[in-house]
């Protein structure tokens, strides 16, 4: 452990040279606005600046490239807190409270904990990567099919504390998700499903439109109501200019102390769940937001709780973070972004995969370490920005709807180079609408959308390599306990519910 | 007993069970449930039936309760008149020109807006997707009928 | 009055917009006087896999290449990733495309031919066949040091000897092989049909990418992994991955010498599903146009940098084929994988 600080050392001796530290700064910067705008994330990103590093020696590019996947992770935040519309998918649970709290005009504290929590979660993360390096990477892999199936029920029942006050509305919403997503290429016997003969359809449902359209679209047609009164309000002279200084964004002291205990669980678990190969900072976000449902927080979560917003983007960071493990002690990635990388690295005549930290250990450690001094310069460009970034809220509504609307169009085509995306983006803003004016929350079928084709293939793998036995979700220790957690989790409100009704029986009897 | 109210709230559970019949019937017409592991159509079936029980419990509930239909109004439905515009005029004059075509009838004829407005959010707009999405992240968009015509 | 005027303004801000995007585009054959093709405009190449993949890397060297040997007439190859449907909405669209026909390429190689055929209607036919770069051929590994999660595992067998894993699954052990979609799927087919045996004996998962396979295999989840030599290369030099059979006709050099071929450990024929790198282009192509680009291609096949900087790196055999040879092979191995598989 002490030799991989040493390590780190000589790393950050690596990284102070100016153009190292020019580069990183460029990175931290073009990833904060990769990441706030929808439709474009790290993996475009990444993607396309990666022939501009090839004139780089190979230490100075992975710093550039790692500093913009990095502060990526906070730009997803900014536009879920300001506009409901998140930047890319870990954000969707930061949209939930962070939304809410902007609303409840406080979006410069609602932006601040985003960035701090992210501060935060994401150097817990490059702590742990520091001190286990390889170690973590190889946990990761003994986690088999069964073990992934179980983690991810686990994550599926933090759909159940979004569903609302009518349940079955919630649940029927679930399973809207979890069918629509899958629709498309069978991965596990290689043909289509319900693509009902489209050539389009084979390919299924590109995520990223679809949350833009069912979030973020959805809600400028919502907003178009909002329209009259906010014009009232201006014209009246009550409406009140957000406060636009940094100073009057900060969080108090009390903030903090809401702030901090949901960070350091869901850091903790979010860098585990990143260095689990195939699940990536969406999965980590979620397990965080997840798992703040149980403990308490001084507000409801989804109405604005700072508590939300923390576990929500201190598991997306760390996770981010952990995802570095696998990639550089066994050369797998764990995300698209993770591949291009991948693929970086053997234009730059590295060989990713196992001897890596042997062959190369200045360029391993000048990349965990250039982690470090990114996260810092992320965090500070983040903070500085914020006062212009609430600008955005002063713009009236009227101007933000034609605005949002061609934001929503030109993120969407960009997500896939094509007017499909753009035509999967409108349906299902329109369907996110139609449904919102109903009564049924969207929030959990973009969970369901995301988890449950992980959910499905890692059961299905699980099947076959068992050839369809059930007792392989419960042949380890380590499964009973993950099958048990399940159990408890899915139990315990019903169980509650009937103790209730038995206790309210008894009083009325008595 | 008071008259119940049927209104449109009861057409999206009609519309999901619907979702999850043909969900069903297309899964095991194409690849059946259980051949000695789970066929593609496995797991999507079982939520399909659990869609359709919930749907059936959903469309009971709306048809008992006495809530109002959810009111749809005009402006909602402009601004999906808007986007729908914006996608058939990427396929006519192009992505980029019928955003920006959008954006200038949006704001003069529906809001009314001042030109100077205009011409900064048109500007504004511009920029950001020239700047961002056109020379720095390289994204080709369509050009429409017109640019092979001419 | 006020309302002609802002008619007339919406006109001429509609028409600049209209004006400044004709600039690109048009069609016309830009075919010289003396009956060859020399580009004029921007090339669109395409590829139906994503960003950082084996094939993206493949388009982009040699687009690269043919940028840096001045073959192109100094036009720039855009390199343009369409994954809609799996890929199919890319190569139907090439297939189809008339409008400037002579501008377009196409990344195409085995892995894509299978699933086309296999879930469209779409055939070979339907494209120009411009060459064919370079070929590549799989191995089967496993992991000995993983600890084990499989039946096969299990029962202590001696992870690299594959013969074992043969008998094993006649006599009833489950074992389980994993790979990629595509060309994997066709080589784990011609495997078990040459082995005799069946799926429920000698079972495959599928996984998005190579690297997602070998991944499984070094958790233990996996009993074999079949890989090229590329993806696996470096997971053999540290000794987390042994190779354990050739799918070849003769045994692979260097750190994979080791592994047999199916006929030194049994009674059988050797498989070999031969993996092809390709470029296609659209139907309407003119002649012209393909004899052009089909003799960049060989110019770019025969660079040193197309050797030291693709090849090499990625352990592939370099076997140019001009059009006609290319049109004639992938109609073969079409035809013989439609065949085996039972289409029509």
């Amino acid at each position: 452990m002490l030799e991989n600080f040493a390590s780190l050392l000589s790393g950050f001796q690596v990284v102070f040279d100016p153009q190292n530290i020019g580069v990183c700064m460029l990175g931290a910067i073009l990833g904060l606005i990769v990441g706030a705008m929808p439709g474009l994330g790290s993996l475009a990103g990444v993607a396309l600046l990666l022939p501009l590093t090839y004139k780089f020696n190979p230490t100075t590019a992975i710093i550039m490239l790692g500093a913009l996947y990095y502060s990526n992770m906070y730009g997803g935040a900014f536009s879920a807190i300001l506009l409901n519309i998140p930047g890319d998918s870990p954000a969707i649970t930061t949209a939930l409270d962070g939304y809410p709290m902007a609303k409840k005009g406080r979006p410069g504290q609602a932006l601040m904990t985003a960035n701090f929590a992210s501060f935060i979660g994401g150097t817990i993360g490059i702590l742990i990567l520091t001190i286990t390096a390889s170690g973590l990477a190889k946990l990761g892999l003994n986690f088999g099919y069964a073990e992934m199936t179980l983690i991810l029920l686990i994550a599926m029942t933090s759909i159940s504390w979004l569903i609302g006050e009518n349940p079955t509305k919630g649940v029927v919403i679930t399973m809207l998700g979890i069918l629509v997503a899958s629709i498309g290429m069978d991965t596990l016997s290689g043909v289509p499903r319900y693509n009902f003969d489209n050539i389009y359809l084979m390919g299924g449902i590109t995520f990223t439109p679809f949350i833009i359209g069912a979030v973020g679209f959805a809600q400028v047609i919502k907003l178009v109501n909002e329209r009259k009164a906010d014009e009232e309000k201006r014209k009246s002279g009550t409406y009140e200019a957000v406060k636009l200084s940094i100073r009057s964004s900060m969080l108090t002291r009390h903030d903090f102390k809401r702030l901090l205990p949901p960070v350091l669980r869901s850091s903790l678990l979010g860098t585990f769940v990143g260095v689990l190969p195939g699940s990536g900072a969406t999965t980590g976000s979620m397990v965080g937001y997840a798992m703040q449902k149980k403990f308490k927080s001084e507000e409801p979560m989804g109405t604005g709780a700072i508590e939300g917003i923390a576990a929500s983007e201190s598991g997306n960071n760390s996770a981010a973070a952990g995802a570095f493990a696998p990639l550089l002690a066994l050369g797998i990635p764990g995300s698209g972004t993770g591949a291009v990388l991948l693929g970086g690295l053997m234009m730059w005549g590295l060989n990713p995969g196992p001897l890596l930290f042997e062959t190369n250990p200045d360029f391993c450690w000048s990349l965990i370490s250039s982690l470090y001094i990114a996260n810092i310069f992320t965090l500070a460009v983040a903070v500085a920005v914020i006062p212009f970034l609430i600008k955005i809220l002063s713009v009236p509504i009227k101007f933000m709807i034609p605005i949002i609307t061609c934001v929503c169009i030109v993120g969407a085509y960009s997500t896939s180079y094509s007017m499909y995306g753009v035509i999967v983006m409108f349906v299902s803003g329109i369907v996110g609408y139609i449904l919102d004016k109903n009564g049924f929350p969207t929030a959990p079928m973009l969970l369901a959308f995301v988890l449950a084709p992980m959910l499905e293939e890692n059961m299905r793998k699980a099947f076959i390599a068992s050839q369809g036995s059930l007792s392989v979700f419960a042949d380890s220790t380590l499964k009973i306990v993950l099958l048990a957690i399940f159990l408890v989790l899915v139990l315990t409100p019903s169980f509650k519910a009937l103790m209730r009704k038995i206790k309210s029986k008894n009083s009325t009897s008595v | 007993m008071e008259k119940r109210k049927v209104n449109s709230r009861i057409l999206v559970p009609i519309i999901t069970a619907i979702i999850a019949i043909v969900f069903i019937v297309v899964g095991l017409q194409d690849f059946g449930f259980w051949e000695g592991q789970p066929t593609a159509a496995f797991f999507p079936i079982i939520i399909a039936v659990v869609l359709l029980a919930t749907s059936l419990l959903c469309l009971v509930q709306m048809l008992r309760s006495n809530e109002d239909a959810p009111v749809y109004n005009r402006n909602e439905l402009m601004v999906i008149l808007g986007g729908g515009g914006i996608i058939i005029g990427c396929y006519i004059i192009g992505l980029i020109a019928s955003c920006l075509l959008y954006l200038l009838l949006w704001l003069k004829v529906i809001e009314k807006a001042t030109w100077k407005a205009t011409i900064i959010i048109e500007v504004f707009m511009a920029a950001l997707i020239l700047g961002v999405f056109v020379f720095w992240m390289q994204v080709q968009f369509p050009v429409g009928l017109f640019a092979y015509l001419m | 009055m006020k309302k002609m005027k802002k008619l007339a303004a919406l006109a001429v801000a509609a028409l600049t917009l209209t004006a400044s995007l004709t600039a690109c585009g048009g069609g016309g054959s830009d075919t010289n006087a003396d009956g060859t093709f020399t580009p004029t405009k921007t090339i669109t190449w395409v590829c139906t896999s994503g960003a950082g993949g084996g094939s993206d890397i493949f388009s982009r060297k040699i687009a690269d290449i043919m940028k840096n040997e001045d073959l192109v007439n100094g036009q720039t190859i855009v390199i343009s990733n369409e994954t809609d449907g799996a890929g199919e909405v890319g190569r139907n669209k090439i297939a189809t495309m008339t409008m400037n026909a002579d501008y377009n390429l196409l990344t195409f190689n085995s892995g894509d031919l299978m699933p086309m055929v296999t879930n469209t209607a779409n055939r070979s036919s339907n494209f120009r066949i411009l060459a064919i770069m370079a070929v590549d051929k799989q191995l089967l590994f496993s992991c000995g040091s993983a600890t084990g999660k499989t039946a096969y595992a299990k029962t202590g067998a001696d992870m690299t000897d594959f013969a074992a894993a043969i008998e094993a699954a006649k006599n009833g052990t489950y074992v389980v092989i994993g790979g990629s979609k595509g060309d994997d799927i066709a080589t784990y087919q011609a495997l078990i049909e040459e082995l005799g045996l069946t799926e429920d004996q000698m079972g495959y998962i599928t996984y998005d990418s190579t690297g997602d396979a070998i991944t499984a295999a070094l958790g233990g989840n996996l009993d074999f992994v079949i890989s090229k030599p590329a993806a696996a290369s470096q997971y053999v030099e540290s000794g987390d991955l042994t190779p354990a059979l050739a799918l070849s006709t003769e045994r692979f050099g260097g750190n994979l010498a080791d592994a047999p071929t199916l006929s030194e450990i049994g009674d059988y024929e050797n498989v070999e599903v031969p993996v092809w790198r390709g470029v296609a282009a659209p139907k309407a192509m003119s002649d012209a146009a393909v004899a052009f680009w089909s003799d960049a291609l060989k110019k770019v096949s025969e660079t040193q940098a197309w050797n030291d900087e693709y090849l090499v790196p990625n352990q592939l055999i370099s076997q140019y084929m001009n059009s006609a040879d290319a049109t004639a092979y992938v109609s073969e191995f079409e035809a013989d994988y439609m065949a085996s598989n039972g289409l029509s």
